[in-house]
């Protein structure tokens, strides 16, 4: 399990310049093109943006969806070629990839399976894990079959059924959120299960769980602050983003943060240093692909450790009359913007974010320690 | 040459963030500051549409029925031209707090691209009134392809941030244009039900059909009127068919019909509305 996982990890680094160049032209999108983009909302031009930029944007959505698609196969296939380049004849290894190649292609051939890291190395370990277990003159046989049987479960779901469990699982997270967490330890449950889902590679999970102001709850608070009334739920979702969602869940920019200051009187790797940007936008899965965080027991332990701490210090601050945030945000705009924007309090929420990230820093001093000890870092 | 390219994402990231703070922060505090003076507002207007080849005096005679006696209301009608501009007559009155708005037309055309077009552009002509009269909650009529209009409306363009509506009642509306086999569901029909998953669960829809013989009111199918409940029923919290007949019951006749003016005091009209001079 453990020799999988590392090859999965490799993989993953090899595939860094790929998910770096996605994931900003993935930011340029959300934030320039898209007629609810941030800077088109703000600006006003969102409604000439469908007239001359259309086109435009289905390509670039076209050419994101497909990027991840070939991101994610060819993580899987070179994983396995990793594993595998000393078991097998060449003929027998290039009938392998290939298979390997259109069973992954099918598997992430839904929009609900694109971006949840999970089908990584699950796949690879759908594969490994019987060839490890039989005499090596049946591990061939075996690694086809399995293959198949993984093809034939995509073919019969996403092809036949229309089905994808990932989006299932979406489905049934929105129904149990409902109308939003009211109390602070519902809004705390939520948080572990996003910090869980990051962690796991479920961006399914974390995506439901984004603030949300047409959430029942988050909608009161807004009316509630219109009509110059108590906002009835400071302890919600909504408010509590603004502390807790820093890179995205399981606070991946103090992670960053920290690791530049112990690499302070170290080269630092280009591809690590162009994270910083995407990272600063909640979008944390180039610096996923950067470092080995993900499946990493000491980092979900800090991830928990760090986003419950925020949390208390944003509840105790919000229960001292801090301004809550309750107002609308453009779409797009990241966490480290979203408390001082939705709460109209820019100076108090900077000098707040500055102080958790300082404190975040600290908590995540030790695991990170132990990253630069592994030296597993992409193209260092 | 690491450095270099530290300190140009650095400076990079904090021209942005610089950015979008000032461009957020002006945007977050205009749209509040523009939907706190709605939110507050005391003001429920009723707006009209009125059905395809008609302009906006289609409710002249309807108006004057419901402003008889001492509850009198002022009278707005915008018209939307086939460039989005809009033409408004007409002004309310210092104090009203349920005036009328009459949205037409230009382009008043049948037919289901036609009423996309309308859909959108009574969106925008809202939009103007909502900034110009600071006002959230109304009440809403649609006459024959008002009504569909309004649906349209509903599914696409609501917003339920800015926008609260509290009673629909859609009068001679033909959900599926001439058809009177229900299973033969029209395109726009189809779009309909496919789409109401968007309707306000809290609307309460009054549809009002009239007979002049037993399956229609002159021009619409009853059949096509009560397709409606495809579209309403179990989306919105309240649904009510209502049929009417004997004088006035022919579709062009049905607005100024009594009794749908009754209905329309009764279900639709704000209870206590904001009466010039009649301030207390």
């Amino acid at each position: 399990m453990k020799e999988n996982m590392q090859a999965v990890r490799r993989s993953m680094q090899q595939m860094l310049p790929l998910v770096l160049a996605l994931t900003w032209l993935y930011i340029l999108q959300q934030l320039f093109l898209r007629p609810d983009g941030y800077f088109a909302v703000t600006l006003g031009y969102g409604r000439s943006i469908m007239s001359s930029f259309g086109d435009v944007n289905r390509v670039v959505t076209l050419f994101l969806d497909k990027g991840f698609q070939i991101m994610g196969v060819l993580v899987i296939v070179l994983a396995i070629q990793k594993r595998l380049h000393d078991q097998f004849q060449g003929h027998q290894q290039t009938v392998l990839l290939t298979l390997v190649t259109l069973v992954s292609w099918q598997m992430l051939n839904t929009a609900a399976s694109l971006m949840n890291l999970v089908v990584l190395p699950l796949m690879v370990l759908a594969i490994m894990t019987p060839v490890q277990l039989v005499k090596p003159r049946h591990q061939y046989a075996v690694a086809i079959l399995a293959t198949l049987l993984i093809g034939a479960y995509a073919v019969t779901l996403h092809s036949w059924l229309k089905m994808s469990l990932f989006g299932l699982m979406q489905q049934g997270l929105v129904t149990l959120i409902g109308d939003g967490s009211t109390d602070l330890w519902q809004t705390w449950l939520w948080l572990l299960t996003a910090v869980l889902g990051n962690w796991l590679g479920l961006n399914a999970v974390a995506g439901v769980i984004r603030p949300d102001i047409s959430a029942t709850a988050a909608n009161e608070n807004l009316v509630a602050a219109l009509q110059h009334q108590t906002i009835p739920h400071t302890f919600s979702l909504y408010p509590l983003s603004a502390f807790v969602w820093f890179g995205g869940a399981g606070l991946m920019l103090a992670l960053l943060i920290t690791y530049l200051i112990q690499a302070r009187n170290k080269p630092l790797p280009l591809l690590l240093i162009l994270t910083i940007i995407p990272t600063f936008f909640d979008q944390w899965w180039a610096l996923a692909f950067a470092l080995p965080v993900m499946w990493n027991w000491h980092v979900l332990r800090t991830m928990i450790m760090a986003s419950t701490v925020n949390l208390g210090v944003g509840a105790l601050l919000l229960a001292m009359h801090l301004a809550p945030a309750v107002y609308w945000v453009p779409s797009g705009t990241p966490t480290i913007l979203f408390g001082g924007l939705a709460s109209h309090s820019m100076w108090l929420y900077i000098l707040v974010t500055v102080v958790l990230l300082a404190l975040d820093v600290v908590i995540f001093w030790r695991v990170v320690q132990e990253l630069h000890k592994s030296g597993e870092v992409a193209y260092a | 040459m690491r450095k270099r390219w530290l300190i140009l994402i650095l400076g990079l990231l904090g021209v942005l963030l610089l950015t979008m703070a000032v461009l957020g922060l002006r945007w977050s505090q205009s749209k509040t500051t523009t939907n706190q003076r709605i939110y507050n507002s005391r003001m429920t207007p009723t707006i009209l549409i009125p059905g395809s080849s008609a302009s906006q005096n289609r409710f002249d005679q309807l108006i004057s029925q419901l402003n008889k006696g001492n509850n009198k209301h002022s009278l707005v009608k915008v018209t939307v031209k086939t460039d989005s501009s809009m033409v408004t007559t007409g002004k309310v009155r210092n104090g009203d707090l349920a005036p009328y708005f009459v949205v037409a037309f230009e382009n008043n055309h049948d037919g289901y691209a036609s009423i996309k077009k309308q859909a959108s552009w009574f969106n925008e002509a809202l939009q103007m009134l909502q900034k110009k009269y600071r006002f959230r909650q109304f009440q809403a009529i649609g006459h024959s392809n008002g009504g569909l209009i309004w649906t349209r409306f509903l599914e696409k363009y609501y917003d339920s941030d800015s926008q609260q509506v509290n009673v629909l009642m859609t009068i001679g509306t033909p959900y599926n244009f001439e058809e009177t086999n229900p299973n033969n569901r029209t395109q726009m029909l189809q779009d309909f039900i496919r789409d109401r998953d968007n309707l306000p669960s809290d609307l309460t829809v009054y549809s009002i059909m009239g007979t002049e013989t037993y399956d229609d009111d002159g021009i619409v199918p009853e059949q096509s009127v009560q397709t409606g409940k495809f579209v309403f029923q179990k989306q919105v919290a309240h649904f009510t068919e209502i049929t009417v007949t004997g004088d006035d019951a022919q579709h062009s006749d049905l607005p100024q019909n009594q009794q749908i003016v009754d209905l329309i005091q009764q279900y639709v009209l704000p209870k206590s509305q904001g009466v010039p001079g009649n301030r207390k």
